[in-house]
């Protein structure tokens, strides 16, 4: 026998548990798989990453329980696919967790794969994605299988604002679990797929009596439109895919880098920046439209679009470059801030300031949520987030004041008093402390009672205020402003802005980290 | 639970300013059934779903108060 049949043999019994391994729980639990209209774990790695770029580790790993029978039975590389490939040529580490094995559930040596690629993705810096598709614990393994999770949440803390961190939820993710995406940068789940919550239906069943279907508790609307913990929802995982992977070009590899730069393409031409924005203060619009006049090709990535909706947040290239924005909706609540708009908003604001993406901040707000429920809700704690975060920012910040400016809302938008780098304006702006009828009703409170006619009087004291302060030329004489722009050259004058401030320095006091209001 | 999307609700108390909808009308997802002034802003208030109206419960010009059920669809 010489030496090539020899490494030929071995190559065969290479390829033979290659093959062995990859079925993943056989054909039966790929077919379930399937009719649940998942796709199964290889399968969502392939239509993720480019075609050929993945590369798989930890094939071989075999599970380490030894109780109860498990020791004869064999989960193909316990459960967790993990590797390395590319998405339009960016590197990311990615475990595909598969429910075909053992229910996905997380054994030690499944925790061990997800942290050795977590570890390798930060050391790296690369971003990592994670698509999780789990039953939860084993319990065969015990408490080795709490310890488990415990390493992959220290490890997505210690890399967050480091590397990027993408939560795919493709299957239930439920209990203690639900903390990893938690605590990631973005969540994505896909219609009647997505399953997430601490204590399911049983649970809730047995403690308080209360019946709900896993989807009503939390399906992926449920977290999508209502409790704000998933930032990306689609009705298929192909979907969900294209949605990942259209987001990997936005953002850098870690927080050393800046976003790739594409090739600058202007706006549509359909997006006519004058025609927007009615002049009646009263009348809505859809500030989705203004921030497409001023992005490359009017293609605006949102974030979070069906919860807190009276705040828009999300990506636009301009000239290229990838910024971040953040705007008030009159469309929706008449754009007022509120407990989870703050929320949302604040939680942006500080991905782009780790991620070195610069911010463009729209301002059109009647101010804050007046309410009891908002109020009880801890509005001033949810609130000051928005604060702290403007605040800490140090990447270029650039703020445009549409219409309304009032009180603790102007403040709050990324004004010259956080430290905003650039505050234009358009004419049409009024930057006041409160809105004119309330202001007039309380600085000529005695002349409207004692008139003889006091409601003339009101609308006059009321005219009075508006032609003094509802404009921008009061803040712009403080310097508060530094122009008043005309709407046609608001693309331009951002592009400066951003140009200018390219290498902006902004020191902030040696500190070990602050304690923002969360 | 998710909210119902057959009531539309006054997210604060205010002004109806217009109605634009009639009782057994069709309606799709983002039209306009009623403007509701509030917060200084004639807000538009859509439907979420494909639906018909069962019930308009308000005219022009009546104050309503927060969590008042505006229109009802079926």
């Amino acid at each position: 026998m010489d030496d090539s049949v020899l490494s030929q043999n071995k190559i065969d019994e290479l390829k033979r548990r290659k093959e062995a391994a990859q079925q993943g729980g056989g054909e039966v639990a790929n077919a379930k798989q399937m009719a649940m209209g998942k796709l199964t774990a290889r399968a969502r790695i392939n239509a993720l990453l480019d075609e050929d770029s993945f590369h798989e580790y930890d094939l071989f790993a075999e599970h380490e329980a030894r109780d109860f029978g498990m020791e004869r039975k064999v989960l193909h590389g316990d459960g967790v696919i993990i590797g390395t490939g590319t998405i339009y040529g960016a590197p990311v580490a990615v475990f595909a967790q598969d429910f075909t094995i053992a229910g996905g559930s997380l054994g030690s040596m499944h925790a061990r794969k997800i942290t050795k690629i977590m570890d390798y993705a930060l050391r790296m810096r690369i971003p990592l994605i994670g698509i999780n598709d789990s039953g939860g614990a084993r319990i065969q393994e015990g408490v080795n299988s709490l310890a488990g999770y415990g390493e992959i949440f220290w490890r997505n803390t210690i890399s967050s604002g480091v590397i990027p961190q993408i939560s795919v939820i493709m299957g239930p993710c439920a209990g203690g679990a639900v903390y990893s995406p938690a605590l990631t940068d973005f969540v994505f789940v896909v219609d009647k797929i997505s399953k997430m919550f601490i204590t399911g239906p049983e649970v809730i069943k047995s403690v308080l009596g209360e019946e709900i279907s896993q989807e009503d508790l939390g399906g992926a609307r449920v977290h999508a439109e209502l409790t704000g913990n998933a930032h990306f929802f689609s009705e298929s995982e192909y979907d969900c895919f294209e949605q990942i992977k259209k987001l990997i070009t936005f953002i850098p590899w870690n927080n050393t880098q800046k976003a790739r730069n594409f090739a600058p393409k202007p706006p549509k031409p359909e997006y006519n920046i004058a025609s927007i924005v009615p002049a009646d203060p009263k009348q809505p619009y859809d500030v989705r439209d203004v921030i497409r006049c001023v992005v490359d090709d009017s293609d605006f990535f949102e974030i979070q679009p069906q919860w807190a909706a009276n705040i828009v947040i999300g990506f636009g290239r301009m000239e290229g470059r990838t910024v971040g924005f953040v705007a008030n909706q009159p469309l929706v609540m008449a754009g007022v801030l509120d407990v989870d708009s703050s929320d949302k908003a604040a939680r942006f604001i500080r991905y782009c300031d780790a991620f070195n993406i610069p911010l463009c901040t729209f301002v059109d707000l009647p101010g804050y949520l007046p309410g009891i429920d908002q109020e009880h809700a801890g509005v001033i704690r949810h609130g000051a987030k928005l604060l702290y975060s403007y605040s800490e920012a140090t990447v270029p910040k650039l703020t445009l004041i549409l219409r309304k400016a009032y009180g603790g809302g102007y403040i709050a938008m990324s004004s010259r008093h956080l430290r905003a780098d650039f505050v234009f304006a358009w004419p049409t702006a009024e930057i006041a402390v409160m809105g004119a009828e309330g202001a007039a009703n309380i600085i000529f409170r005695k002349e409207i009672t004692e008139a003889e006619n006091p409601d003339e009087m009101r609308r006059l004291k009321v005219e009075e205020y508006k032609n003094k302060f509802a404009n921008p030329y009061v803040a712009a004489s403080k310097g508060y402003i530094d122009m008043v722009i005309e709407p046609e050259e608001t693309r331009k004058m951002l592009l400066h802005g951003l140009q200018v401030s390219n290498a902006k320095q902004a020191d902030i006091p040696f500190k070990k980290h602050g304690i923002p209001p969360f | 639970m998710l909210d119902n999307k057959k009531e539309i609700k006054a997210f604060l108390p205010g002004t109806i300013i217009d109605v634009l909808v009639q009782e057994g009308q069709e309606v799709q997802p983002n039209q306009t059934l009623v403007v509701l002034e509030a917060m200084k802003m004639h807000n538009r208030m859509v439907s979420a779903i494909n639906g018909k109206i069962k019930s308009i419960n308000v005219k022009v010009g009546d104050r309503v108060p927060k969590n008042c059920v505006m229109v009802e669809l079926e």
